[in-house]
Order: C-alpha cells, then structure tokens, then sequence
C-alpha cells in the first residue's frame, strides 16, 4: 500500500504479448503508406461532398449555359456564332471558378473536421503522425482534380461537336486543374486554421465578390484597381474572351500557370507548417513559392509587349501573310487557318450563286476573310489593366489599325489579292438557325460581285441641323451604300443571292420592312439587305426587291436562259427593272412613294436618326 | 526497443509527475509504478485522472517529472512513436463523426494504426467490431447509433491494433448494466497480457475486473493497491446498527432497514462488518477531505 505519492510496485508482471499485423520499417516506408491509405480514404470521402458535387454540377451547368445564352458575361461569342477554342478553352476554365469555391468549402469542412467533432486528443494518440494525416487531406486534392479533368474533358468533347473552331490549349485547360487545386490546398490550409463550417463558405463569398468586381466590372465602390488584378489568377475578364487567336487571356500562360503553382505551394506550406517536426525544407519551399508567385506576379503585371501588339495588328492588315487559301469549286478561298471547317459552308452560299451565273461569266473569285472591329477591339484599342497594365498600346499601331478598319468597308482596293470588288467574309458566321443568314450575307455579297455592284460604300463628312431645334444638329462620317434605284442588276443580284440554298431563300422572304432612303434630293422606298463582313450590303429598292421575289417564282434555268443571251448588259447601269420584267415577262412591280425620314424636334427631345443623302450605283 | 528513462521495469512508471493549468494544480508530484494487468483508476472529478491518463497517452505533456511508458520515453519523439504503436486510448469526452459509417471510421483508424494491409485491416475491423457486439451496425452511420453504442464505437477503436497498452477514461459511462457486464468480460478476454488503465467512478468495475487500484485524489495519490487491500483501509470502521449513529463520517439505511456507518470509531457494541473495495474508496476521499485537500 502506497499513499501521497510512494512509489509502489503492483502485482501480476508478465511480459506482454503484441500480435499486431503492423506495418514495419520496409519499402515504401509506412509513413508513405499509410499518407498512400489515408489519402485514398480522404479523397473518396471528399468527392462525395454535396457540396463539391454541387460546386462541379453548376460549373458543367455555366459551361452549357455558356454556349446557350452569348449574352452571359463570359460568354465569347454572338447569337447563333460558332465558338472559338482560343477563348471556349477559358471560358471553361472560368467555369471551373464554381467548382472551385465548391472544393474549397468541402476539403475545408474536411481538414477541420477532427477538431470539429472534438477528436483532436485521439487522432493525436495514434501512430500516424499529424503531418502525414494533414497529408493525406491535401493529397485528397486530386479526387476534385481528377473530377474537374473529367469534366473539362467532357466539355472539350461537347464543344467540338458544336462545330468550335479552332483547338483547344491544353496549358490554358491546365490552369484550370490548378485552379481546382489551389481551391483544395486553401480550403485545407484553411481548416487547419479555422474549424468552423461556415469559415469555407465565407471564404468563397469573399473570392466569389472579387470576382465578381474584377469581372463583372460593376461601377461599384469597392472595386479593385486592374494593376493588381493579376494577385487573384482566378479571374478571366470576359470582354477579352473575343479577341483574336493568341491573346486570349491576360497574362502570359506559362506565368500564370507559375503563379498558380507557386500559390500551392504556399497554400501546402502553410497547412503543413504546424505539424510539421522539421521545416527547413517547407521554409525553403515556402520561399521558393513565395518567389515564383511574386515574379509571377510581376510578369503578369507587364504590359502586352508592342511587339505581341504589332504582330497582332499585322495579323489583322495583312490578312495574306496569315491566312491559307484553297480553291473549293473553284472558288479561292482564304482564311485564317482556324476557320478551315468553315469553307465548306461559305462554299455552299457562294457556289450557290455562281450556279447561276451564265457559265461564260464566270470569272476568277477570292473570298477572303477580314476581322472586323467587334473582334480587335477590346485588346488593341481599348487599354486595360489586365492587358497593358494601364499603358495604351502604340499610337501608331491603333491608328493603323484603325484606319485598316474603317477602310475594309470603304476602300475595294485595301486588302491586296482580294476580288474586285472585294467579297469579305469574317469571324461573325453563325450556326444553326442563324445560318441562313450567314449564308444569305455571304450570298448577297457574292451577287453583288457578279452583277458588278459594289460591296463597298462611299465615305461622306456630314453635318445637319433639326429644322425648329434651334440650332441642334451633329455630323460625322459616314460609309454609305450606293442605290442600284431602277437597275436591274439590283434584282438579278437579290435573285441570285436568294436563289443560292434554301436557307438563303428563306432568309430573303424574312427581309425587313422598306425605309426611306435619300438618293440625292429625292427619298426613295428602299429595303437594306446584309452583306458578309465588313461589306455594306446592298440597298435595293422595293420594287427591285418585289421583282427579284418575282423571278424567284419562275423556274431558275428561264431566268438563267433569258439572262444568258445579254448577260453583259443586264448587269450593267443602264439596264433597268423596267426592262428585266419585260424580258422575264413579269408585270412590274410598283415602287411605293417614300417619306422624308429626318429628325424632328417635339417638345424638348428629339427623335430619329440623321442618315446623309446616297448617290445611285454607278 | 528500450527506454531511455532508465526507470524501474515496470509497465508504467511515474515520478514526481506535476502538471498545472494556470493556477489549478492537476497533477502534485504523482509517483506510481504499474504492472501488466488491469489497473483501476478511482477519483473523484477533478482529481487528476484524467490529466494523468493524457500524459500516459502521450496527447499532453508534463511540466516536470520523468515517466517511462513500456519502456519508453515519451519525450522523446522516436520513443513517442512507439508508445503510440502499441497504444489504444479512449478519451473520456470523445467526439464522433457523425456521417461516417461504423466500418468507415474503425478503419480508417486502423490506417493511422498503421495497419497497411488490407485484408489484415478488413479482419481486425470485424474482430473488434464483435468484440463490442455492434457488428450489425457496421454499415451505419455513427449519427444513428445511440449514446452507448458510440460509447463502444469508442471503445472499438482503442482495441484495433491489440493494443499493449490500453487506456480508457470513463469507458463505461452511458452504457447499460447488460453493457457493462459485457465491458467487463472483454477486458478478461483481452488477448495476451496488456496494461489496462481504467479511469472509473464505478467502483464496483474496479473490484470485478482490476487487479490493482490507484486511488487519486486532488492530483496527489492517495492510494496504490489491490482492490482487497482498498476494501483494507476500511477495515474496524464499517459497522451496522439500527438507528443511526451521529458519530459517523456516513451512513444510509441498507436494504434490510438498519444503518450501515462509515467513521473512525464504532461506538461500543456496534456490528462490525467486512468493508467493501467502495468503503476503502470512501475512506479514503473522506480522509483526504478532513485533510483539506479533497477535490
């Protein structure tokens, strides 16, 4: 008996038994095995958070919303418009923000879930030590990583049947597996720290709202400068997405990906550093991350180069230089070489037309592709934080390219090797049922080509006042289309860009009502029809218009016959729809007086649009 | 592996073990040796038992004293490791996670018990989990076992790995009389000769399975013994009489309707009786609260 503290020996010593089936000191160390075992547990546990499923679920949803609805902040494209990989492959890793702030939330609840649930004192008690069982939290990582591999897969595969053009970027879809893994190492850093569940949640909100500022660009107060916007390489401004192969994104990839990178390391570093027995080598990783973050960092805050600037702009005024061209029916067409899947439907307008033409008519003809202002604008001519850090691009490379754009509509002779007139046609084609017209425009350009009328306008300084605005008015310039008013060529040219695919057929039936129209100092009825590209379409009047609809109801081999025998002359000036009726034997349609369609003042505001007078077609 | 310590041979040995929280002393220079064998931990709360029981289990340190646990230092980080190795701890306050299931959790702690080897893990899983009776449960989430069902989950757990050394605080609390019965039993079968610590309030577990009893008493050991020689301390002071006695430490009317007495000195004529491991118990903590120090 032993009492306040003697020491007193206790019977019944007897050496112990241990049969415990554990693993020893043999390759792979059990350390390793275990973190191996552990981690594979963590991770089937991890994957099977509702919320992580949820966060994954609406990052597949916003991906297929995206290409639903284009009017979406990142979407990148137009109504009805074929996507493009250099911008769908960030957009889906944009996508992948949700899925993201969802593994962030549930490898949080995770890796704070023993001390949660108030089992610290007996996970602590065990063999393993806390540094590996933090381990095996963060290496639970890869199950959301493999889970957003499969899905951005997937959504490589669903984009390339919807026609995208072009290829995707696996070192931009790589950003996104990283993002997901930053997300991972954060939200186990975080539980580290914080075991309350609604810490992850909170976190997310705080990302989730400088995203939204950095994105969305709300004029709100609180949002940040764009010089610092590389420190959150989450983000993927959407007014970038539609600009042209290359710079797509706002940084340099292989920074961006080193920044990422260098987060997780910190992130890894600083969930491991109080379990950890020796540092040293997380300090030197700790270092090692926080320096490739900051330069990085600094890479990323680089303006665009003037070089990557200058080259872009070359891109765009000296189309040959980049484009390949091949002849399909014979028809040369040349493109950017992303665009190849698209010559077979531009070839189907075109040759639509042609099909048409008096066979001895038939001339040489290039269909080159232009960019037009909606696709340079935002990176070349529009300075921003995330592309130039603030500094504007060259002076001389936004006037050259600016006048090379206002120019694609007024100048025929602008782009070198291109037909005469020019047919353009874009990056704007359209799927589905937009595609009639797409068709259409490229259709009506092409006719206008062959029947000699322009695809070009003319440019005119103007200036007017409101008659009783005392004194309001404005001016400016303006590329105006010339008025094929009493020709024939106007309706032969509406008959053979209508007449070229059934979708071009209805598109024709489905044209606007007339607007008036000021030839000179008279108004004129007139309906406006589209071209492709940069092309100013064809104003035709209506009753060129009713005529063309006319023909379309005659068989097309009379019309083509009738036409064939004076080819020259129909589409010539002096020809007229008087005359084309009677050669079809058509009644001619009547033409409707016009109104003069001016501004007006009432009461205190005006209405209406100033529109300069036009000439007729030459 | 050997211990550095340099202490006696003993299982467990303790010396001059204190342990403080801010100014509440949990632990005044305990001195103890235990053997193989189930070791009975009495005290009342606070005393300290369940400081000491960390400490042994290597989840919280000493402010001074050396300590020597099969053999190994627990400061040291090495020996650290190989006292866990052969450890199985039931804290007394334990947590569960609620959305694992029974299997899901024993074995993921039987992965950090470092049994790598899945077949190894998959039957010692089953073992302990029909050791505690709750293999029917061994698909359900923990969320839907009652209290003393997560009470033996606990304890199932402790027992993976057959551990050497077996600590267990409060391993009965919240399980019934059937329960404890079969708790009893399993520390009989326990395969091979562990050391069992067992901190308890029921001092009838000690007397039916212990084989030795420390008793703790406002961090100091007041006690260190069989539990034949704790009824011991009680011995000439238990007696029975039919009215009650105003001169004892404690007394309460049996179930045959006279009055059992605990003091220092039966009046003349009274009944002596056998003392039990209980009225040691009691002695015990009444002398150590007439010396002021009583928790």
């Amino acid at each position: 008996m032993s009492r306040d503290g003697a020491a007193v020996q206790l019977p019944h010593a007897a050496a112990g038994t241990t049969p415990v089936s554990r693993s020893r000191t043999t390759w792979p160390g059990t350390s390793t095995r275990v973190l191996a075992l552990a981690g594979r547990r963590e991770t089937s546990w991890l994957v099977r958070n509702p919320i992580l499923i949820a966060g994954l679920a609406v990052s597949a949803w916003l991906i297929w919303l995206n290409n639903r609805i284009p009017d979406l902040p990142l979407a990148y494209y137009g109504i009805g418009q074929p996507g493009f990989w250099w911008a769908a492959d960030v957009s889906i890793v944009a996508c992948l923000l949700a899925g993201a702030g969802g593994v962030l939330i549930a490898s949080q609840l995770a890796a704070s879930r023993v001390r949660r649930d108030g089992m610290e004192q007996l996970y602590a008690s065990y063999p393993t030590s806390a540094a590996v069982q933090r381990g095996a939290q963060l290496l639970s990582v890869t199950g959301p990583v493999l889970l957003a591999a499969a899905l951005t897969a997937g959504a490589v595969a669903w984009l390339d049947t919807q026609g995208t053009l072009g290829s995707p970027r696996p070192w931009v879809l790589a950003a996104g597996l990283l993002l997901i893994c930053l997300a991972g190492s954060v939200g186990v850093t975080l539980g580290s720290w914080r075991q309350h569940p609604l810490a992850g949640i909170l976190a997310v909100l705080v990302l989730g709202l400088i995203e939204v500022d950095l994105v969305l660009s709300f004029s709100n107060p609180v949002h940040l400068p764009d010089g610092i916007a590389w420190l959150f390489p989450w983000s993927a401004p959407g007014w970038l997405l539609n600009s042209l192969p290359g710079l797509t994104v706002p940084y340099p990839p292989p920074a961006h990906l080193a920044e990422l990178s260098g987060l997780i390391v910190l992130a890894v570093v600083a969930s491991l550093w109080p379990v950890l027995a020796r540092r040293r080598v997380a300090a030197l990783l700790a270092v090692a991350g926080f320096g490739v973050t900051c330069w990085s960092g600094w890479l990323e805050a680089q303006p665009v180069s003037a070089n990557v600037v200058a080259a872009m702009a070359r891109e765009v005024t000296q189309p040959a230089e980049y484009q390949r061209c091949q002849v399909t029916g014979g028809v040369r067409y040349c493109y950017y070489p992303a665009f190849r899947p698209l010559v077979g439907q531009w070839a189907a307008a075109v040759g639509g037309v042609l099909a048409r033409l008096p066979r001895a008519s038939r001339q040489a003809l290039t269909v080159r592709q232009v960019w037009d202002l909606a696709f340079l604008a935002p990176p070349l001519l529009s300075p921003t934080g995330l592309t130039s850090n603030g500094s504007p691009p060259p002076t001389r490379v936004v006037t050259g390219t600016g006048n090379f754009q206002q120019s694609l509509s007024s100048d025929p002779g602008l782009v070198s090797g291109s037909s005469a007139p020019p047919v353009y046609t874009d990056a704007s084609w359209s799927t589905g049922e937009y595609l009639g017209a797409a068709e259409f425009g490229l259709a009506v350009s092409t006719a206008e080509w062959a029947t000699g009328l322009p695809t070009t306008g003319h440019r005119v300084t103007y200036s007017y006042t409101i008659p009783g605005g005392d004194g309001a008015g404005g001016g400016g310039i303006a590329v105006l289309a010339c008025v094929p008013a009493g020709q024939a060529r106007q309706s032969i040219a509406l008959w053979l860009a209508a007449g070229a695919t059934p979708a071009t057929r209805s598109a024709f039936a489905h044209l606007r009502s007339p607007v008036s129209t000021q030839v000179g100092k008279h108004w004129i009825a007139t309906i406006a029809v589209s071209g492709s590209g940069p092309s100013v379409g064809l104003v035709a009047t209506v009753q060129g218009a009713a005529l063309a609809a006319e023909m379309l109801r005659m068989p097309a081999r009379t019309v083509q016959a009738r036409l064939s025998a004076r080819w020259q002359y129909w589409i010539s000036p002096q020809a007229t729809t008087a005359e084309l009726a009677a050669a079809l034997g058509l009644r001619l349609p009547a033409q409707p007086p016009a109104r003069p369609d001016l501004p007006y003042v009432r009461g205190n505001a005006s209405y209406g649009n100033y529109t300069p007078p036009t000439r007729v077609c030459r | 592996m050997a211990g550095s310590s340099g202490l006696a041979v003993a299982a467990i040995s303790v010396e001059q073990l204190s342990r403080r929280y801010g100014r509440t002393v949990a632990l005044d220079s305990v001195s103890v040796q235990l053997d193989r064998g189930v070791v009975g931990l009495l005290g009342p709360n606070g005393a300290g038992k369940t400081t000491l029981l960390s400490i042994l289990a290597t989840v919280a340190s000493p402010d001074s004293g050396r300590l020597s646990v099969l053999g190994f230092d627990p400061a040291d980080p090495a020996q650290r490791l190989e006292i866990r190795r052969r450890l199985g701890f039931l804290p007394q306050d334990l947590g569960y996670h609620r959305h694992f299931t029974v299997a899901a959790f024993l074995d993921y702690v039987a992965i950090l018990k470092e049994i790598t080897d899945s077949r190894a893990r998959r039957a010692e899983v089953a073992r302990v989990l029909a050791a505690v009776d709750l293999t029917a449960k061994a698909r359900a989430r923990i969320r839907t076992l009652s209290g003393g069902m997560r009470r033996r989950l606990g304890l199932a757990q402790a027992l993976l790995g057959q551990p050497e050394l077996l600590i267990l605080d409060e391993p009965v609390s919240g399980l019934d009389p059937e329960q404890r019965l079969r708790f009893r039993e399993l520390l009989s079968e326990l395969p091979g000769d562990p050391v069992v610590l067992l901190a308890t309030h029921q001092v009838e577990d000690v007397t039916a399975v212990c084989s030795a009893v420390v008793v703790l008493l406002a961090g100091r050991v007041r006690f260190c013994g069989s539990p034949a020689e704790l009824a011991g301390q009680a011995a000439g002071r238990v007696w029975l009489a039919a009215e009650r006695h105003g001169g004892a430490e404690l007394s309460w009317r049996a179930g045959d309707g006279r009055w059992r007495h605990i003091g220092t000195t039966p009046p003349a004529g009274a009944e002596i009786v056998a003392p039990t491991a209980e009225d040691g118990y009691l002695v015990l903590s009444g002398a150590a609260g007439r010396d002021g120090s009583g928790a």
